[in-house]
């Protein structure tokens, strides 16, 4: 009974979403009956190919991968050596780095915006990979992510490793780096969903359909479809279906990430 | 190490005050090939075709405007020579000048030509930097075509106290090397040997070349021009009448020429409208006087401060570390510098892409003008109002998630559970787009019991619609975290709490509430500082409705007029006085979300502590 009601509860919490998969198989015309079908009467596949042809679905799909991969990597290896060094070295000023690393994470991102926007411009990187990735290598979250799970760590491990003659870059790639794994996927899923879910930079600092990145290639289909919703629904599907997928099935890991972000979702 | 960082600054104040040399000779090259275009005269026509009378008189051809040609658009190529020579022998001209006519040099006959090449790349870019001078495209009398080029080679003007004119810098230099000579033979201490009084006198002695060398940059131009506008006054066809200021003025593109008073002959500044101008003047024909005037030059040199301080600092600090280094033992030497190199690149990275911006947007709101604007811009008080409605769903979120959390977390087990957490965690994972059309679908089909209202475009509902929203967005999220919280705290004290005898309620305020309480707080200061940072469903839904303070800080920079306008018109791009009232206006955000962010900083830093 109570399983039922936390099985009917789940449905309630997912219900827009099953909406919006029922509406994208419904024909053009059929949400403009009264009232409004919840079903399709004919489900049909059509708006999903016209969906594919229109966004265009393949070029978003690679830059969003692109990115969200670039970045991935990029994050993941600034913060572990960073985290690491911080939670494992001694060395003079260590804490006030650490600080320091941390009082930028007060700056709102609509701050850095312009100024990043004018460097990026500069250099001649608006409309292009560089531009879409190159501020987003490094997360200080991250690094905090990173330096906590480095902690944890015992110290005998390291010592023995030492005592078989290990350098410091071994003992770093090979041995510390291997047993912070859960820390290593849960930022790389951190820095995936915030490169699919990025919307106001990609949308700043790319001009043209050839490099729009899912969130921005999405808001323009609205604008380009306004009132044909089965498209738009299509689309969103097309969109948000990769992320749910690599998000449940590392769930685990993604709940380890809420912890540190707060759950907050730049909205 | 001292030497090397005097030569440096060297180097750096040398290249610096290069570029400005080199910007005059553009300036000054340019002006000239303006001044050539508009005295030297035309071809002669051709002699007109001498026509063979005929026996059989054929009818006469309808007369036909005969084209301009290329040619007679080009110069008199004797007067054209003229007016080059005569360019040498102006007095008071300080410039090294050379026309070319095609590729042949005028001036100098002997001195080699140009390629066909460099003229072609001249068409393209419009003026480069040849063999130590500025190269300008001279066009023909129509501005069309590249008929030759004008070459301006800049000389060094003496600058500073000494004799030779090596400037303030060089003495400076010999100053440092010689602080840093005295510390390391007679060992005294880096506080005490003056030395870093003296990397600071050699920064800012290169400072005052630099602005030496900006500041007669600009004077050699107005004087050089002087002498072709008065030259031009009495070359300017026709002849023997007076020439008018705006004939002159053509000649001078990037500097304004107005009717002035008889002055001195040295160039002076003062400010005209409030901005800061550099002006000379000009007599031209008698008793007629001009002022002419330009930006000068030297308002932009304390941009370089940015490089020369540094670089001149470069030396204490590399004496310091070295001091270091002889201080510490060897083991604890190689461990620094193995965990520098490991944060050398998130460093590098947050100096380049974070701080560096952040002090960039603070020197982009210079002037503070830019402060008063936003303040007294009823949009910005809208913004602020909106928004901070708008963040008060996130207490309400808060709550809701703790209830639900407390609730689910007694039937945590089994399918229910595990579908349960899927379900919560997918409104956090979707892309905020996808969320954004999702309900404005059910928004405008009514479906889902909301009957049909339209309550997203409506501009009275339109806010606590967005809260709605965000609320179902975020509530998810919120709910697992406190799970997560809930499923740390460990069993006993419940049960011992429970063996007292303590109620429910009991429990919940005495217990899990206290454990879970720096973990609300860290949700909720999250949670306010994504509110007032809300953007993409606002731009998505509302095209402009509820202005919010970010939405306010995009138009201000990029420029979608009153409302946002669809996602396609990212492109463009503000003036720099844009960028600094959206600079101004997210600082002004940034101060107000201190509020929020640094106790949420101080909940991140004993997390990482404690940890």
């Amino acid at each position: 009974m109570r399983k039922l009601g936390l099985g009917l509860l789940s449905l309630a919490v997912i219900a827009p979403f099953l909406y919006m998969v029922s509406v994208s198989l419904m024909g053009e015309s059929e949400l403009l009956r009264w009232p409004p079908p919840l079903l399709p009467q004919t489900p049909t596949l059509s708006n999903y190919a016209a969906a594919l042809a229109a966004l265009p679905y393949s070029k978003v799909f690679l830059n969003t991968a692109i990115v969200a991969g670039c970045v991935m990597v990029g994050q993941v290896l600034t913060s572990a050596a960073a985290g690491y060094a911080f939670a494992r070295m001694r060395f003079p000023g260590r804490d006030g780095i650490f600080a320091a690393f941390l009082a930028t994470l007060m700056l709102p991102a609509i701050l850095l915006v312009i100024p990043r926007f004018l460097l990026v411009n500069a250099v001649g990187w608006v409309d292009t990979y560089p531009g879409l990735i190159s501020t987003e290598l490094v997360s200080v979250l991250g690094i905090v992510l990173m330096r906590q799970s480095f902690l944890m760590l015992p110290r005998d491990v390291e010592e023995a490793a030492r005592l078989d003659g290990a350098g410091e870059w071994t003992l770093f790639w090979r041995i510390m780096l291997p047993l912070a794994r859960p820390a290593v996927i849960t930022l790389a899923l951190l820095a995936f969903m915030d490169q699919c879910r990025n919307f106001l930079w990609p949308l700043i600092v790319t001009r043209s359909a050839d490099m729009a990145v899912a969130e921005v290639a999405l808001a323009r289909f609205h604008t380009a479809y306004s009132t044909n919703w089965p498209y738009q629904m299509a689309a969103a599907v097309l969109v948000t279906l990769p992320v749910w997928v690599v998000c449940l099935i590392g769930q685990r890991y993604v709940m380890q990430g809420l912890r540190i972000t707060g759950a907050a979702v730049r909205l | 190490m001292a030497a090397l960082a005097a030569a440096l600054t060297l180097a750096v104040t040398h290249s610096i005050e290069r570029r400005y040399e080199r910007a005059f000779a553009f300036r000054i090259a340019r002006t000239t090939a303006a001044y050539i275009a508009a005295v030297t005269p035309p071809p002669p026509p051709p002699p007109p075709p001498v026509r063979r009378r005929g026996r059989i008189r054929r009818p006469q051809a309808p007369i036909t405007p005969v084209p301009q040609s290329p040619a007679s658009r080009s110069y008199h190529l004797p007067s054209l020579l003229t007016q080059a020579r005569g360019l040498r022998t102006l007095p008071g001209w300080t410039t090294e000048v050379e026309v070319y006519y095609g590729t042949a040099p005028l001036v100098d006959a002997t001195a080699p030509p140009l390629s066909p090449d460099d003229l072609l790349l001249l068409d393209s870019a419009g003026g480069r930097w040849r063999e130590g001078s500025a190269l300008v495209p001279l066009k023909d009398r129509d501005g069309r075509e590249i008929v030759g080029a004008v070459a301006a080679r800049p000389l060094r003007v003496p600058t500073g106290p000494l004799p030779g004119g090596l400037g303030f810098a060089f003495p400076a230099a010999v100053l440092a090397v010689a602080g840093a000579a005295g510390i390391a033979f007679r060992g005294r201490s880096l506080r005490r040997g003056g030395y870093v009084g003296a990397a600071l006198l050699l920064a800012v002695a290169s400072y005052a070349d630099v602005r030496a060398v900006a500041r007669s940059s600009t004077n050699r131009w107005l004087t050089d021009t002087r002498r072709l506008l008065q030259e031009a006054a009495t070359r300017l066809p026709p002849p023997r009448s007076r020439v008018s200021v705006s004939d002159l003025a053509a000649l001078v593109q990037d500097g304004e020429l107005v009717g002035g008073e008889p002055a001195e002959s040295a160039p002076w500044r003062a400010r005209v409208g409030g901005a800061p101008r550099a002006i000379v003047a000009i007599l031209i024909g008698s008793g007629r006087w001009v002022d002419l005037r330009t930006v000068p030059a030297e308002i932009t040199t304390p941009h370089w401060l940015l490089l020369l301080l540094p670089s001149a600092l470069v030396g204490p600090f590399g004496i310091l570390l070295l001091r270091w280094a002889e201080r510490t033992p060897a083991r604890k030497r190689r461990e620094t510098v193995i965990a520098w190199g490991f944060l050398a690149p998130a460093g590098l990275h947050l100096l380049v892409f974070t701080l560096g911006p952040a002090a960039f947007a603070v020197y982009l709101v210079l002037p503070l003008a830019n402060f008063r604007a936003v303040v007294h811009d009823p949009l910005t008080w809208l913004s602020i109002r909106n928004t901070a409605l708008y963040a008060l769903y996130v207490p309400v979120s808060v709550v809701i998630a703790l209830g639900a959390a407390l609730v689910v977390h007694r039937f945590r087990v089994g399918w229910g559970g595990r579908l349960l957490r899927s379900a919560l965690l997918l409104p956090y994972v979707t892309s905020v787009v996808t969320i954004a059309l999702v309900w404005q679908l059910i928004d405008q089909t009514g479906t889902l019991g909301l009957g049909r209202s339209g309550w997203l475009s409506s501009p009275a509902t339109a806010l606590p619609a967005l809260m709605l929203l965000a609320l179902y967005a975020q509530v998810g999220g919120q709910t697992l975290v406190f799970l997560a919280g809930l499923e740390r705290i460990p069993r006993a004290y419940v049960d011992a709490a429970r063996v007292d005898g303590a109620s429910a309620w009991r429990r919940f305020w005495r217990i899990t509430l206290p454990l879970l309480r720096p973990m609300t707080w860290f949700v909720v200061l999250s949670g306010l500082l994504s509110a007032f940072q809300v953007f993409t469903i606002v731009f998505v839904l509302t095209q402009g409705g509820p202005g919010m303070l970010v939405q306010r800080v995009y138009q201000l920079g990029w420029g979608g007029a009153g409302g946002a306008g669809g996602a396609g018109g990212a492109g463009g791009g503000g003036g720099s006085q844009a960028f600094g009232m959206a600079s101004a206006f997210a600082i002004l955000l940034c101060l107000a979300l201190v509020l929020f962010s640094w106790p949420r900083l101080k909940l991140l830093g004993r997390d990482a502590r404690h940890a």
